[in-house]
């Protein structure tokens, strides 16, 4: 049976493939659009996911 | 923290009231450590001199290896501010000035899948380092980086943050900044290559949509690029009244809303626009203005629905092609509308009768090769499409009249080399059937045509590597030379 961990690193991998010839991975924002798709993955194997406050940074 | 500073400005406070005359206050200040120390103070001195010297003194610390690409972009971004305003409001050069002189830029490591972060709190914009390398993804970066900066110079928290606004408008302000500059200094050697229609790399696309219709409807009053900066480096809630009439600039776009509100600036969409770059809606806007009867924008449809009610509800052998490609070219654009061209294609065809099919052939095939411009053809349709050829083949050979020969001639010259089909032998004998149906459009068309451009073009479409006798390359000659009806030499 495999960890959170290991499923997470997992659908890391997926999604990562998925995105492979749909956004580059050096365009400013591919970070949020990563995760809104792991996020997606996450959900359908119950897994929860915790949101971060606002940190005062930016990301890209 | 909060209280330490308090007491440390106090203190500063103190010392500045001691001095005499505002030069040497400003000196004194200027000579501080502390950034926000002197951004505090700032507020005491008006006259314009004192406050530059202040602003000047404000501390940074940029990459060397960025040196080059982050003078560029402030280059670049004042020179876009000048052409805006015929004067540039100070309260908005004074910003600039402030965030290019304490605002820090660097190489280093990220968290995973980041190219970027603006850390408002320490005024610092950090690029992957791994990123080091492409000249003009960095100038993205920094450009992209400082809007942040400028639009978020005062913010502590993300009480007000709008995820569409601060990131489509950091995005249209980047390619707006680039290409005014690309524009007006079209032979300077930046050291770099950069395209003359500058896009930035972005994943934005959702934001960038929005925004940049709304910047779209600004442009027809002139006050997009204003507004633009007003968001960035002026007034939000001017900014939000000006742009959501009223409303607080959180609500959903609204595709139909917008539309209606906004029709007339929405007419004739100019697809070269810059606002029309990285934008999913205008595409969707161009199509509802060309369909009247029906409302597109209220829900997803896929190309099928959009074509059909396009056209009226005809089909193929009704529809005009050159009008079909535009449609098709629209929807290319935009990710609103769900790819079901193939499917589509292949339904029209399965639809017809045979008799159709010889009636119309005309039509359908420029129809069918329209749609070969942009979709591989599945076997099914591709043994419909040699029908249709060689129904039309027929038609020639009886001398029937092909009404626009000259666009079917233009669009096999331009898409038959496109044909992809799994089965190789069926593709093979498509493209040997287009060959042979174009030259005998030709002939039918009275384009001059000679046994030698004739027996050129027979060879030249031939697999390379075969070769053609000379026996039996006399014997072909003699055929052609016969078909076409030329006195013999």
């Amino acid at each position: 049976m495999e960890s959170n961990e290991e499923i997470i690193e997992i659908l890391k991998n997926e999604v990562k493939e998925e995105l492979k010839n749909q956004v580059s991975e050096t365009s400013l924002g591919y970070v949020h659009v990563f995760n809104k798709r792991l996020e997606e993955k996450l959900k359908e194997k119950g897994i929860e996911v915790k949101k971060e406050d606002f940190s005062g940074k930016l990301i890209d | 923290m909060l209280d330490t500073n308090i007491g440390e400005n106090e203190i500063l406070k103190k010392e500045i009231n001691a001095i005499d005359g505002e030069k040497n206050k400003v000196s004194y200040l200027a000579a501080q450590d502390d950034n926000d120390a002197k951004l505090e103070f700032l507020k005491n001195f008006t006259e314009k001199e004192s406050r530059d010297k202040i602003i000047s003194s404000l501390e940074h610390k940029i990459s060397p290896d960025l040196f080059k690409i982050v003078y560029l972009a402030q280059r670049m971004i004042k020179e876009f501010l000048k052409d805006v305003y015929t004067k540039i409001p100070e309260d908005k050069l004074e910003a600039v000035d402030i965030t290019f002189n304490r605002t820090n830029i660097v190489f280093n490591k990220l968290p995973e899948n980041q190219n970027l972060e603006v850390d408002i709190k320490n005024k610092t914009m950090t690029i992957l380092e791994r990123r080091r390398h492409n000249q003009g993804k960095l100038l993205g970066y920094v450009l992209h980086g400082y809007a942040h900066c400028f639009s978020n110079r005062d913010s502590k928290t993300d009480e007000n943050f709008n995820e569409v606004l601060e990131e489509g408008n950091a995005d249209i302000f980047t390619d707006l900044v680039v290409n005014n500059y690309l524009k007006k200094h079209p032979f300077e050697n930046l050291g770099f290559h950069l395209d003359k229609d500058y896009s930035i790399e972005s994943a934005y696309l959702e934001e960038n949509s929005i925004i940049r219709t709304r910047m779209y409807v600004l442009e027809k009053l002139k006050i997009d690029k204003k507004m633009l900066l007003e968001y960035l480096l002026g007034d939000k809630e001017k900014y939000i009244k000006n742009i959501f009439n009223g409303g607080k600039g959180n609500e959903e776009f609204d595709l139909n809303e917008f539309y209606e509100k906004n029709q007339f600036a929405l007419k004739d969409i100019n697809r070269e626009s810059i606002y029309y770059r990285k934008n999913t809606i205008l595409p969707l806007y161009i199509l509802q203005g060309k369909i009247q009867n029906e409302n597109i924008l209220q829900k997803e449809y896929n190309s099928s629905e959009i074509i059909n009610k396009y056209f009226n509800y005809e089909k193929i052998n009704k529809i005009n092609a050159d009008e079909l490609d535009e449609v098709i070219n629209i929807m290319q654009d935009t990710n609103r509308i769900r790819d079901n061209l193939v499917d589509w294609i292949s339904e029209e065809l399965n639809s017809f009768t045979d008799m159709e099919k010889r009636m119309s052939s005309d039509n359908i095939l420029e129809n069918i090769l329209i749609v070969l411009k942009y979709k591989k053809l599945k076997n099914d349709i591709a043994k419909q499409t040699l029908e249709v050829i060689q129904y039309l083949i027929n038609d020639l050979e009886r001398n029937v009249k092909v009404e626009r020969s000259k666009e079917l001639i233009q669009k096999i010259n331009d898409y038959a080399n496109n044909i992809e089909i799994e089965d190789k032998q069926l593709e093979e004998d498509i493209k040997d059937s287009l060959s042979y149906l174009k030259i005998k459009l030709e002939m039918s068309n009275e384009v001059n045509l000679t046994p030698e451009t004739f027996f050129n073009r027979l060879q030249s479409s031939l697999k390379s590597g075969s070769k053609i006798e000379r026996n039996e390359e006399l014997i072909a000659y003699q055929t052609i030379k016969e078909e076409l009806n030329i006195s013999k030499n």
